[in-house]
C-alpha cells in the first residue's frame, strides 16, 4: 500500500514536471514568432469567375430544332422559365454569357468551415452550394451539412469552370441534368486507416433532381417521405506505373416524382399530339469511375478519365388525364476523355460520351445510338484566365418524329477568375 | 506483475514513435538532425519539383491521415496543393491552428513584402517571399522551432532533441562562418535569376539580383523581355544567370549566347540536383556554384 502511494506520488510529480516543461516550450515557441497575427484577418476568401463564349451551331436539319429531345431521357419543348421559345438542347448561336460564379469561404470557428457558391446566369441567381464542414470530428470522420454537390462519381462534385469541356458528358446530362446531384442534405465521410487511400461516404439528401428524383406528388400520387435520396460511395487511390490511379464506385437511390404535366400544356394549342406526362416510382443509379494521371512535370501531364453510369427506374407513368401505365427503364452510358497538358499554357483533349443501353419497357423501338464526340484546345494566359476552342459533334438529338438531327458546334469560350485563389483538386 | 507492466510501458513507448509529415525535403533534413530515428518522417514532395506546384495526389492523403505533426514552409508556398490534402485527410491534429500544425514562416522575418498586391503583378505572395529556406542563416532558428515542436509532442525525448539541436547549432555556426568567408569575394556581384527564388541567399551575401527571366512572377518569358535582359547584362556587366531546375532552360541559354554571362543551374531544395542529399551538401553546392 505504501509502495503504491509512493509510486503515485512520484508519478504525479513527474507529470506536473512535464506540464511545466510543456508550458515552457510553448512560451519559448511563442516568443520566437516574428509576427503574432496574419494580415488577412477575418476577411473570408472571395472569388468571382465569369464565363462567356461565342458559339457557332449548325444542324443537319436546320428547320427542325424547336422540339429536340434525347429519347427516353430528356424531352423536347420549351423552357418553362422563359417567355420566348427557347430550346435548351438546341443551344444558343452567337455570343453567350454562360455564367458567373461567386464563392465565399472561411473557417467559422475551430469546429466548422463554411463555403457558399452562387451560380449566376442572365435570368437566374442560384445558390449552388452553401454548407458547413466539420474540422474536428474524431475517428477520421468529416460531416457536411447544407446544400452541396454530392461526391457521387468523379465529375458530380466539380464546378463548371473545372470541367475539361464546356458541357457535362451526355450520360450525366441525361440522367442527372445540368447540375448533377446538387442537393440539400447531410454527408458523412470516413478515411480508412489503410496505407492505401480509401474513403467511404454516405449522404442523406432531400431528393430533388430534374431528371431522376423528386419528392412532390401530383394527381393522386402522394408526396414521398423525406429524405428521398440516399447516396453512398467508396473511393480509392494509389500510385501505379509512375502515375496515380483514382477509382470509385457510387450508388444513388431514391424516390422519383417527376412531373412534366404542366410543362407542355402551354403548347397544347399548336402542338396537338404532344402530351405532358409524369412519373412516380423508384430510381437507382450506379456509377463506376476510373482516372489515371501521369505527371511528367508539375505542369506537364496526361490524364485518362472515364465514368460509367447505369440507371434503373421503376414505377408508373401518368398522362395528363391521370391514367397510369407501369414503366421500367434500364439505361446506361459512359464517357471517356484523354487530356494532355503540354505546359502551363497549353492543354488539349478529346472526349467520347455515349449511351450504351436505353431499354424502356413501354417503348421497345426507342433508339439507343446516341453519342457526342468533343475535342478542345485551351490556352491559359495565366492561372486566372483562359480561352478554350471546342468542337462538339452531337449525335444524341432527335426530332419529335423520331428523326436524328445531328448538331455541329464550335465554341470559343473565355473564362476569368479574380479573388482568392483556391487549390486545384486532383 | 510489475515486470510485465514495465514491459508494457517500455514497449508502448517504443512503438509510439511520433509520426511527422513534412512539406519539403529541407524540412525532412532539419527534422532528422533533431530527432534522428526517433520519429517517423513522411515527405510530401521532392526536391527537384516546383515547390509551388506539387501534385495533390490522393495517395498523399493516406500518408497524412495518421501523422501527429505537420511541418510546412508556409507563407503560401503550399497554398496550391496542401489545403485540399489536409481537408481530405480528416486528421484533427494537423488542422491550421492546432499545435500539430507548424508553419515555419511564422518564425522567420520575411522579405519582399509587397506594398500593394494586384494580380496584374503576377503570382505575388502577399505575405512576402516564401523562399526563406535558401538563407543558411535561417537554419538554426528553424531547427530550434522544430526541436521545440517535436518536444511538445514527445516530452520523453526532449533532452535528446535538445542535445541534438545544440550539436547542430555548433556545427552550423562553423558552416556559416565558412560560407561567409567563401562568399566574401562575390560581394557586390550582379546576377539575373529566373524567379525570385534566391533573394534570401543573395541578400545574405551582398549579391545584387538585377532582374528575373520571368517578366512577372509565374508568367513565362517573352522575346521582348529576353532582349531587355540581354541589354541589361551588357550594360551592367552581369556575369551570372541563376537557373533553377524546374523552369525551362531555353531562355537562359538564349540570353547567355547573346552575352558573356554564364548560366549556372542551382538547387532550390535538398535533392534538387545531384550531390545535395543533405543540408550540408545542399548549401555547399549552392555556395560553390554561385561563387567560385
Amino acid at each position: 500500500m505504501k509502495k503504491l502511494l509512493m509510486i503515485s506520488a512520484v508519478a504525479v510529480s513527474l507529470l506536473s514536471a512535464e506540464e511545466g516543461t510543456e508550458d515552457l516550450i510553448m512560451q519559448q515557441l511563442e516568443s520566437m514568432k516574428t509576427k503574432s497575427t496574419t494580415t488577412s484577418g477575418f476577411m473570408p476568401d472571395i472569388s468571382l469567375i465569369v464565363d462567356g463564349s461565342y458559339n457557332h451551331i449548325s444542324f443537319d436539319e436546320d428547320g427542325h430544332t424547336d422540339h429536340l429531345e434525347i429519347p427516353g431521357f430528356i424531352h423536347g419543348g420549351a423552357d418553362e422559365h422563359s417567355d420566348h421559345m427557347h430550346t435548351p438542347l438546341a443551344g444558343n448561336d452567337g455570343f453567350n454569357f454562360n455564367y458567373a460564379e461567386v464563392s465565399l469561404g472561411a473557417s467559422v470557428d475551430s469546429y466548422f468551415d463554411l463555403l457558399a457558391v452562387f451560380h449566376i446566369t442572365e435570368d437566374d441567381f442560384e445558390t449552388e452550394e452553401a454548407y458547413a464542414t466539420t474540422r474536428s470530428l474524431p475517428y477520421h470522420l468529416r460531416a457536411k451539412i447544407g446544400k452541396f454537390k454530392s461526391d457521387f462519381g468523379y465529375l458530380n462534385n466539380k464546378h463548371e469552370h473545372n470541367y475539361n469541356f464546356a458541357k457535362m458528358p451526355l450520360i450525366y446530362l441525361s440522367l442527372l441534368g445540368d447540375h448533377g446531384i446538387n442537393e440539400t442534405g447531410a454527408q458523412l465521410q470516413y478515411v480508412l486507416p489503410s496505407s492505401v487511400y480509401v474513403m467511404a461516404g454516405i449522404e442523406s439528401l432531400q431528393g430533388d433532381n430534374e431528371q431522376s428524383y423528386g419528392v412532390d406528388g401530383f394527381l393522386d400520387v402522394d408526396d414521398v417521405s423525406v429524405p428521398g435520396l440516399w447516396v453512398g460511395y467508396l473511393k480509392t487511390s494509389f500510385d501505379l506505373g509512375g502515375g496515380t490511379l483514382l477509382g470509385g464506385v457510387s450508388i444513388a437511390t431514391g424516390d422519383s416524382r417527376i412531373n412534366h404535366l404542366e410543362d407542355e400544356h402551354e403548347h397544347e394549342e399548336d402542338m396537338e399530339e404532344e402530351e405532358g406526362h409524369a412519373f412516380a416510382g423508384d430510381t437507382t443509379i450506379y456509377g463506376v469511375d476510373l482516372t489515371y494521371k501521369k505527371y511528367f512535370a508539375a505542369d506537364h501531364a496526361i490524364t485518362w478519365q472515364s465514368e460509367y453510369l447505369y440507371r434503373n427506374m421503376d414505377g408508373t407513368q401518368y398522362n395528363a388525364e391521370g391514367i397510369g401505365t407501369s414503366i421500367e427503364k434500364k439505361q446506361a452510358g459512359f464517357y471517356s476523355e484523354l487530356i494532355y497538358q503540354y505546359d502551363r499554357n497549353w492543354r488539349t483533349g478529346v472526349r467520347y460520351s455515349g449511351i450504351t443501353q436505353n431499354d424502356v419497357s413501354i417503348n421497345p423501338d426507342i433508339p439507343d445510338d446516341m453519342y457526342v464526340t468533343s475535342a478542345m484546345l485551351e490556352y491559359h494566359f495565366s492561372e486566372f484566365s483562359r480561352v478554350r476552342l471546342e468542337y462538339n459533334y452531337d449525335s444524341s438529338l432527335y426530332s419529335e418524329e423520331g428523326e436524328k438531327n445531328n448538331k455541329n458546334e464550335i465554341s470559343l469560350q473565355f473564362n476569368y477568375a479574380i479573388g482568392a485563389h483556391g487549390a486545384h483538386a486532383f | 506483475m510489475r515486470v510485465i507492466l514495465l514491459f508494457v510501458i517500455v514497449f508502448s513507448a517504443a512503438f509510439a514513435k511520433l509520426n511527422v509529415g513534412v512539406a519539403y525535403p529541407y524540412i525532412e533534413q532539419l527534422t532528422k538532425t533533431i530527432a534522428q530515428d526517433r520519429v517517423k518522417i513522411t515527405v510530401l514532395s521532392r526536391g527537384d519539383w516546383d515547390p509551388h506546384f506539387v501534385v495533390p495526389k490522393p495517395s498523399l492523403v493516406a500518408k497524412i491521415r495518421d501523422i501527429d505533426v505537420l511541418i510546412l514552409n508556409g507563407a503560401s508556398l503550399e497554398m496550391g496543393w496542401l489545403p485540399p490534402l489536409i481537408q481530405s485527410a480528416h486528421n484533427t491534429k494537423i488542422q491550421e491552428g492546432s499545435n500539430g500544425y507548424l508553419d515555419l514562416s511564422q518564425y522567420v522575418k520575411l522579405q519582399d513584402i509587397p506594398k500593394s498586391v494586384n494580380r496584374s503583378m503576377g503570382h505575388v505572395h502577399e505575405e512576402g517571399n516564401p523562399h526563406f529556406a535558401l538563407d543558411p542563416d535561417n537554419m538554426i532558428p528553424l531547427a530550434e522551432v522544430i526541436m521545440l515542436t517535436l518536444s511538445l509532442h514527445d516530452k520523453s525525448n526532449y533532452s535528446f532533441y535538445k542535445k541534438n539541436f545544440e550539436a547542430f547549432k555548433v556545427h552550423w555556426q562553423k558552416k556559416l562562418k565558412s560560407y561567409a568567408a567563401k562568399m566574401k569575394k562575390c560581394e557586390g556581384m550582379k546576377v539575373i535569376q529566373y524567379h525570385e527564388l534566391y533573394n534570401y541567399f543573395l541578400r545574405r551575401y551582398g549579391i545584387q539580383s538585377i532582374d528575373n527571366i520571368e517578366p512577372i512572377p509565374g508568367i513565362k518569358p517573352n522575346s521582348k523581355h529576353a532582349i531587355k535582359l540581354v541589354n541589361e547584362i551588357k550594360d551592367l556587366d552581369i556575369k551570372l544567370i541563376l537557373q533553377d531546375v524546374y523552369h525551362e532552360h531555353k531562355t537562359a541559354q538564349f540570353i547567355a549566347q547573346k552575352t558573356d554571362a554564364k548560366v549556372v543551374e542551382l538547387p532550390h531544395d535538398v535533392g534538387a540536383v545531384k550531390g545535395t542529399k543533405t543540408l550540408d551538401r545542399f548549401f555547399d553546392t549552392l555556395v560553390g556554384r554561385v561563387c567560385n
